[in-house]
C-alpha cells in the first residue's frame, strides 16, 4: 500500500515539477534601453536614430544565389531594374545598439509618371517594435557593382562627397520627403515625417569612408 | 522498495507532465493561422544563411549558448537578420527580401507561446515594395519535434508544412505599407514552414509567404 502511494504521489510530483519548471524557466527577453524621446511643441514626439558606418554595417552573411554583395550591402539585378539592400545595427542618440535597420533602395514609378529612386527603411527594435519608413531620394544612393562583381555602398563611391561632408538624403517635404508609414507594438498607429542625413568624418580614402547616418523622426499617433 | 517506486513514479510524472504541457489545449484553440481571402500571392524562399540568433528550439528556450553568428550587443542578442531572394509563382519575377525577427515578448510555455516577432521589406525591382509586420508561434512544430525526439528519432517535426499562427495577443501579420504599384494597399500575410531534411531542428527551413492585398 505504501509503495503504491509513493508511486502515485511521485507521479503527481513529477507533473508538478514540469509545470513549475515551465513557469519559471527564464526564457530569453530582449534588453531594453531607456527611450530618448522629445516632445514637439505642436504635438507629437521626436526621436532620432543613429547609424555609424562602417562599424554598424552587418552581413549580409552567406550570399544567396542571385545577389552580388559587399560589406553590409547586397545588390539584385533583374531585367526590370535593380535593388540594393544595406543592413545595419541601429543606435539611439546615446550610442546604445538598440536594434537592426535595413535600407532598400530601388527605382519605382512616380505618381506623375516616369521613375524615381526611392528607399524603404525598416527600424526593428526587438524590445519596442518596428517603424516602417519610405522616402524619395534627393540624390543617387544606390549601391553599385564594379566589373569584378564587388558591390560598393554609395557612401564609399569615389566622388560621392565632392559636394561637402554632409548630405541630406530625403527630398524636401513638398516633393514627398520622408514618411513614417506605420509600425508595430509600441509604434503601432504611428505616422509622421522623418529626415535622413549623412555626415562623413575626415577625408574618404581608397573608396572607404566613415561617418554617421541620422534618421530624425517626428511622429504622431494616428487618431490620437 | 518505496524509493524505487518513487523514482519510477517521478520519471513517469515528468513524462506525463511534458506530454500535458506540449498538448496544451490552448495550442489547439488559441492558435489559428491567419485566413487569407481574395487573390493570394505566394513567395517561396530558403534561408541561405543568417546573422544573429539561430531559430532552433533550444535557442528560443534559452537552453543553448549563442552561435558564432549571434550578435553580442545586448539590445539585439535575441534578434536575427536574413537577406533572401524570393521566387514567385511560375514566370513571375523574383523579389529581394529582408527579414528581421526577434524573440517575441510574452513567450510563455504554460500558454503555448514560443515564437518570434517578424518584420519584412520585400522589393520587386522596377515595380515597388511591401513592408510587412507580424509574429509566428512555433508551438506546433515544437510539439511534433519533441514527440519525435521522445521516440528516439531526433527532433524532426513530422508534418510536411506548418502554417504558422501569430503569437497569441502578439502582432497580427499585416501589410503596413507599400510603394510603387503596391502603394495604398492593405492586406494580411501568413508564413509557412517546411522542415528541411538537412536541418530539421531549425525553424527557418523551407519557407513560403502567402499574402493577399487589396
Amino acid at each position: 500500500m505504501a509503495v503504491t502511494r509513493a508511486f502515485y504521489s511521485c507521479i503527481l510530483l513529477g507533473i508538478l515539477a514540469v509545470i513549475v519548471a515551465a513557469a519559471f524557466l527564464p526564457l530569453p527577453v530582449n534588453t531594453r534601453y531607456r527611450s530618448i524621446i522629445g516632445v514637439v511643441p505642436d504635438g507629437g514626439r521626436e526621436e532620432a536614430f543613429i547609424i555609424q558606418w562602417p562599424q554598424d554595417r552587418i552581413g549580409p552573411g552567406v550570399t544567396p544565389p542571385g545577389l552580388a554583395t559587399g560589406d553590409g550591402v547586397a545588390l539584385m539585378s533583374t531585367a526590370a531594374g535593380s535593388a540594393s539592400v544595406e543592413l545595419f545595427r541601429l543606435r539611439d542618440v546615446s550610442g546604445n545598439v538598440i536594434g537592426l535597420a535595413s535600407r532598400s533602395t530601388y527605382r519605382r514609378s512616380a505618381p506623375g509618371g516616369g521613375g524615381v529612386q526611392a528607399s524603404d527603411w525598416m527600424l526593428f527594435i526587438p524590445s519596442r517594435g518596428t517603424l516602417h519608413l519610405q522616402q524619395e531620394n534627393a540624390i543617387d544612393i544606390a549601391a553599385a557593382a564594379d566589373a569584378g562583381g564587388a558591390v560598393t555602398a554609395a557612401a564609399d563611391r569615389v566622388g560621392f562627397w565632392s559636394a561637402g561632408p554632409q548630405v541630406s538624403i530625403t527630398t524636401d517635404a513638398d516633393r514627398g520627403g520622408g514618411r513614417v508609414m506605420g509600425g508595430a507594438e509600441e509604434f503601432a498607429g504611428f505616422t509622421g515625417r522623418y529626415d535622413e542625413a549623412w555626415s562623413v568624418e575626415g577625408e574618404p580614402a581608397d573608396g572607404r569612408s566613415s561617418g554617421r547616418i541620422t534618421i530624425n523622426t517626428r511622429t504622431v499617433l494616428e487618431g490620437g | 522498495m518505496n524509493r524505487l517506486a518513487g523514482a519510477a513514479g517521478f520519471l513517469i510524472g515528468l513524462l506525463l507532465g511534458s506530454g500535458l504541457l506540449l498538448l496544451n489545449p490552448l495550442s489547439f484553440f488559441d492558435q489559428k493561422p491567419v485566413a487569407l481571402s481574395g487573390a493570394v500571392s505566394t513567395l517561396g524562399w530558403e534561408s541561405a544563411g543568417h546573422i544573429g540568433m539561430a531559430l532552433r528550439p533550444a535557442r528560443l528556450l534559452g537552453l543553448t549558448a549563442d552561435s558564432s553568428a549571434a550578435f553580442v550587443d545586448p539590445g539585439i542578442r535575441h534578434a536575427r537578420a536574413e537577406l533572401v531572394v524570393m521566387s514567385g509563382e511560375a514566370g513571375s519575377p523574383s523579389a529581394l527580401g529582408v527579414r528581421f525577427s526577434a524573440v517575441a515578448p510574452g513567450n510563455n510555455l504554460l500558454r503555448a507561446r514560443l515564437g518570434v516577432t517578424t518584420a519584412w521589406n520585400i522589393v520587386w525591382p522596377g515595380r515597388g515594395s511591401l513592408q510587412l509586420n507580424g509574429s509566428e508561434n512555433f508551438w506546433a512544430p515544437l510539439r511534433d519535434g519533441s514527440w519525435s525526439a521522445a521516440r528516439g528519432r531526433g527532433f524532426v517535426p513530422g508534418a510536411s508544412r506548418y502554417p504558422l499562427p501569430p503569437v497569441p495577443r502578439g502582432r497580427e501579420p499585416r501589410l503596413v505599407a507599400g510603394s510603387g504599384e503596391f502603394a495604398g494597399k492593405s492586406g494580411v500575410f501568413r508564413e509557412e514552414f517546411s522542415p528541411s531534411p538537412v536541418s530539421a531542428d531549425e525553424f527557418s527551413g523551407l519557407r513560403q509567404l502567402h499574402f493577399s492585398i487589396e
